[in-house]
């Protein structure tokens, strides 16, 4: 096998750990950063695809610059950005093999690719929520001010569950590898 | 492991696990020389098991989560539901054993499949809602 790229070399020429050498043979961190890397990136998946359906389904009503679609543009770009990240994270994780240097570097060079695409969602989320921060602190100055936190309650229960079981195969997977 | 079961006693569960998992792998090393990858056997066959479960999880969560709040689902969850997750399982367990994937591609083939077993699930519900009309069955209506 050619291992034409720099990344291919390094880990073909690296101490081949059975995770990425950066965990140092921690076994618990690299259960820890494989689940939460994977929880991150199917709630983002969630969000995105429930925000994205929202907004199709309602928009008719939240017109554009709305109150209702700022927020929901927020949630959609920081939503990308995580996704972006934590996917590319995620896949690199799973996929780390030394056996095979050629597909590893993909899964890294592919990673550094992803990261200033996911960092740029994530600082145009932060500039959409401040440039619409003063007209929605305005909006959302008017009685009745506590907001009913539980009605999407379920959807954060499905969330919990499957970071539950996304633990658990991190844990089953780190372990008999 | 002194540290592992004093945890364990103080009923912190993510403390409990993850010294647990660390004593598993701190028992096998880090590297490729020196790890050896745990083989689990079915009916005769062998399979590593790091591939297994991940399809197991990548077809599991896939068809936890596309449309589980949807009332169709709830509708139909003996009948349809159930049954169609344990066949797209089933068939990524049956995949992994004879394909032997790594843990990545495991992930993708178990995801794949439970996103198929979607599919499946919507072609038996559009034919159930078929016959019902057809043999003027009480229709649970969907949706």
């Amino acid at each position: 096998m050619s291992n034409s790229s720099y990344a291919a070399q390094s880990i073909a020429n690296g101490p081949m750990t059975i995770a990425p050498p950066s965990f140092n043979g921690m076994g618990w961190l690299v259960v820890v950063n494989l689940a939460v890397m994977t929880i991150a990136t199917l709630i983002g998946v969630m969000v995105i695809v429930k925000l994205i359906g929202d907004w199709w389904k309602h928009r008719a009503l939240d017109v554009r610059w709305s109150p209702a679609a700022i927020y929901r543009l927020i949630g959609i770009l920081f939503a990308s950005g995580i996704t972006l990240r934590c996917g590319a994270e995620a896949v690199s994780l799973w996929g780390w093999n030394p056996q095979d240097p050629a597909a590893t570097a993909g899964y890294l060079i592919a990673k550094r690719m992803v990261d200033p695409i996911a960092v740029g969602f994530g600082v145009s989320g932060l500039m959409v929520y401040i440039l619409s921060e003063p007209g929605l602190i305005q909006q959302q100055r008017k009685e009745p001010f506590p907001v009913d936190m539980w009605l999407a309650w379920p959807m954060v229960q499905r969330m919990l569950w499957l970071g539950g079981t996304t633990i658990i195969a991190a844990i089953g997977v780190v372990s008999t590898r | 492991m002194m540290t592992a079961s004093s945890i364990l006693k103080s009923g912190a569960t993510m403390g409990a696990i993850l010294p647990v998992a660390a004593a598993a792998i701190a028992s096998k090393g880090a590297t490729i020389a020196t790890s050896q990858p745990a083989i689990w056997h079915f009916l005769g066959y062998q399979f590593e098991a790091a591939g297994m479960i991940a399809a197991l999880f990548g077809c599991f969560s896939a068809r936890f989560w596309i449309g589980a709040a949807q009332n169709v689902r709830h509708e139909h969850r003996w009948s349809l539901d159930i049954p169609v997750t344990g066949m797209a399982l089933a068939v990524s367990a049956a995949l992994v054993i004879s394909q032997r994937p790594e843990p990545l591609g495991g992930l993708m083939l178990g995801a794949g499949l439970g996103i198929l077993g979607e599919g499946i699930f919507k072609l038996a519900e559009g034919y159930l809602q078929k016959v019902s009309a057809v043999f003027g069955v009480d229709t649970d209506r969907a949706d």
